[in-house]
């Protein structure tokens, strides 16, 4: 692996990140708040939806 | 086993149209919980519009697998609504709102313990004369505090079906499906005496609400005995108002109640009180007199004024004790693993910019927060653990004893407790505050509540300040004990400000229940803590790869000539010139240029300033492709200096970076939340000013207080 494909790869990488982090923020906009990230959802109601679900 | 008259099944099942039940019921009665164990997965969860109050919406299917569409009302003491959340309650019942249509049938949720509480909402629902079913929930608790409840009583007393249920463990589910499904259900048998002299007010309303605001005759009856008892002074976006001739009666009954000097109103509200106070009698058979209870004897030290105080520090001290003792091996293992990895990609893949990608990027970044997994771990598992017990809401009922004394809300409790996991949340909860003031107040100061992304953060300097075996552990809880505090405080102290200055209102009314104690279920504990566990590592594995990896190009390029130091490569990068335009503002704060940059990028969440450091210290030390052994971060840290040889990161320089954190607002969903729910940018940016104006000028003070004090 040459030192030039190297820094390709390696910023073709940072773009992919870059782009899904301007995706994410964007989206984030249009649907503000935590989404499942910050645990507010109670054990007990995900525990009752997956069974509900399984069913 | 014969199932009840109510829930027998009916020989009518089939109608043309899907009809809709509301769910309603006081707060913390469990609707929510029986409306998900209804609908599942089948919800529909927006907004009313207008009004930033949540509108949820499922299917559930009845015997026969018809749909049956379930609106699940904001919880709600009365009808006399006093916040936005009972307004749309309210409105809905009465079929005041155009863009909900208002439902044919009403599933009413009773907390079995609080019965005779629970009875006012009730006994107003079943005036507006349609088909009602009575949940009567959490009867296993009832049971549980030897309260003798008369279901089959309370049915005759009603003439509705009255369903005994436990939402939480699925019981009574199928029976209250099958009197869902039934087409004939009975409209309730409601005697209750109006008093004779408030007769003609009523149905003065009555015959205009059915004449001008086209409502049915059961509903105008009730909604003219609301509108003579309450204001109606909570109005939101999306209400019908009232006809101007339904508005004038009403004015003029309610100048000849004045002029008249008898408080009629408050009549009409203690005859219904009498009649709840009549039906909760028969219903409720009293538990024998066995004086105070085990729970009694535990709350009069746990709540006590002084003992209650020391018993919660005593539990916070060994809950940061355990994090300490107990995640030290675990996290030194994951520490010397990520950089066992790391030199093994550094040994295997040939010089170049990828190999630094991988191993000074995504992996130092990801590496350096994953490394706090244990303690988040263990910290959630007693917060778990706390919770179950019952002992939370003692703790919260301590806690909102100073907060009624600095002026904050008995209602901000739950929505600043939220905030100790998230801001958002916390924030999201405030809806059921109904003052607009009171609301604003709790929005300003949760973010100030030591949230799980501070908690990185918190732990990397405190492994930085108070290096390994050196110090007792005693010493590392005590400081994160004192962050903790220091946010508490902070925000009680700034909500006192707030209610004296910019919004000042009325002292508050104070809300609390106490639930009983009850023994930990340790599998549903062991179940949060893991959910945490997947949600911290899926932030790790997204946000915080991507921003490391971003941050890696950002401090590697542009590139410096081929003979230049590390140091000076990091110093001519972007990520370096950004550190170097904040370091004016910092450097009296103790801080350097490189920290600058992770506090830069740590704004679009807190616990990204461990990667971010990771990230600058790894490039720091490995930029030029040599194939030195990756040193933990931790370690990295301690061997930070200054170009004058002094080391970067003293204990002063860890501890004045700890109170930035408390105090500054570095979270860019939480901004973006707070613009959402008071619809304006005034209050966030107000926000991000006072907090991290404070959270400098204390910094400030503590680095040169303490420097003038020779640390």
């Amino acid at each position: 692996m040459s030192p030039a494909f190297q820094t390709l790869a390696a910023l073709a990488v940072v773009a992919l990140a870059a782009i899904w982090l301007t995706l994410r923020t964007l989206a984030q906009r249009k649907h503000p708040g935590c989404g499942s990230d910050c645990g507010a959802v109670s054990p007990e109601m995900k525990k009752l939806q997956a069974r509900l679900a399984r069913k | 086993m014969a199932l009840p008259a109510h829930i027998a099944v009916s020989p009518h099942a089939s109608t043309s149209r899907t009809p809709i039940y509301a769910v309603v019921g006081n707060p913390n009665c469990g609707k929510s919980t029986l409306f998900n164990a209804l609908t599942g997965l089948k919800q529909k969860v927006g907004n009313y519009p207008g009004v930033t109050v949540e509108k949820k919406t499922g299917t559930t299917y009845s015997q026969h697998g018809q749909p049956i569409t379930v609106i699940d009302l904001p919880g709600a003491y009365s009808l006399a609504a006093r916040s936005p959340d009972e307004a749309v309650t309210r409105d809905v019942l009465l079929g005041r709102r155009a863009d909900t249509a208002q439902p044919d049938r009403i599933l009413c949720i009773l907390d079995a313990t609080n019965l005779e509480r629970n009875l006012y909402l009730l006994h107003q629902v079943l005036d507006l004369g349609r088909p009602v079913i009575v949940v009567l929930n959490m009867m296993d608790l009832a049971v549980k505090a030897r309260l003798n409840i008369r279901v089959a009583r309370l049915e005759h007393e009603l003439g509705v079906p009255v369903i005994p249920c436990e939402a939480v463990n699925g019981r009574g589910i199928v029976e209250l499906r099958l009197a869902m499904s039934r087409v004939d259900l009975p409209l309730a048998r409601h005697a209750w005496n109006i008093p004779a002299a408030i007769a003609p007010a009523v149905a003065d309303l009555q015959a205009s609400l059915t004449a001008n605001d086209q409502k049915a005759p059961l509903i105008a009856r009730a909604e003219a005995l609301l509108l003579l008892t309450d204001q109606d002074s909570v109005r939101v976006a999306g209400s019908t108002p009232l006809s101007p001739r339904t508005n004038e009666i009403l004015q003029t009954w309610q100048k000849r109640w004045a002029a008249d000097g008898t408080d009629w109103a408050g009549t009409l509200v203690n005859s219904r009180y009498e009649a709840i106070g009549r039906i909760a009698t028969e219903v409720v058979l009293p538990a024998g007199e066995t004086g105070p209870s085990v729970s009694d004897k535990i709350d009069a030290i746990v709540t006590h004024p002084l003992l209650g105080w020391l018993v919660l520090g005593a539990v916070m001290t060994l809950l940061f004790v355990s994090i300490f003792t107990l995640a030290e091996y675990p996290m030194n293992f994951i520490d010397a693993h990520v950089a066992a990895f790391a030199d093994w990609v550094k040994n295997v893949m040939p010089p170049g910019d990828l190999r630094d990608l991988i191993t000074d990027g995504a992996i130092a970044g990801v590496g350096g927060v994953i490394v706090f997994l244990p303690q988040i771990l263990i910290l959630f598992f007693f917060i778990g653990l706390l919770e179950s017990t019952g002992y939370m809401a003692r703790a919260a009922f301590i806690m909102d004893r100073l907060m009624s004394r600095v002026g904050l809300n008995g209602k901000s409790f739950i929505p600043l407790l939220s905030s100790y996991a998230c801001a958002i949340p916390g924030i999201m909860a405030t809806r059921t505050i109904e003052d607009p003031k009171d609301r604003l107040v709790t929005i300003l100061v949760a973010p100030l509540m030591s949230c799980s992304a501070r908690l990185p953060v918190y732990l990397l300097m405190i492994a930085a300040l108070v290096p390994g075996d050196r110090v007792p552990v005693v010493t590392k809880a005590g400081i994160m004990l004192l962050m903790y505090a220091l946010g508490t405080f902070g925000a009680f102290g700034f909500a006192w400000l707030f209610k004296r200055t910019l919004l000042k209102g009325a002292p508050p009314l104070m809300i609390m229940e106490l639930p009983p104690y009850r023994l930990p279920r340790v599998k549903d504990v062991a179940l949060h803590m893991l959910e945490r566990a997947g949600i911290f590592l899926r932030r790790a594995g997204t946000v915080i790869l991507g921003i490391s990896i971003v941050l890696w190009f950002l401090a590697a390029y542009p590139k410096a000539p081929a003979d230049a130091t590390p140091t000076q490569q990091l110093a001519q990068s972007f990520a370096g010139r950004a550190g170097h335009l904040l370091e004016p503002v910092i450097k009296p704060l103790g801080f350097d240029w490189r920290i600058g940059i992770s506090l830069i990028s740590s704004f679009a969440a807190r616990e990204v300033f461990v990667s971010s450091t990771a990230v600058v210290f790894s490039v720091e030390n490995f930029a030029g492709g040599k194939n030195a052994d990756v040193t933990p971060l931790r370690t990295a840290l301690r061997n930070a200096a200054w170009p004058d040889g002094r080391p970067l990161f003293t204990p002063l320089v860890c501890f004045t970076l700890m109170i930035f954190y408390v105090f500054a607002m570095q979270c860019m969903s939480t901004i973006a939340i707070v613009k959402r729910e008071t619809n304006t940018w005034r209050w966030p940016l107000f926000q991000t000013a006072y907090m991290t104006g404070t959270a400098w000028i204390l910094s400030l003070i503590v680095f040169q207080a303490g420097r003038a004090f020779g640390f």
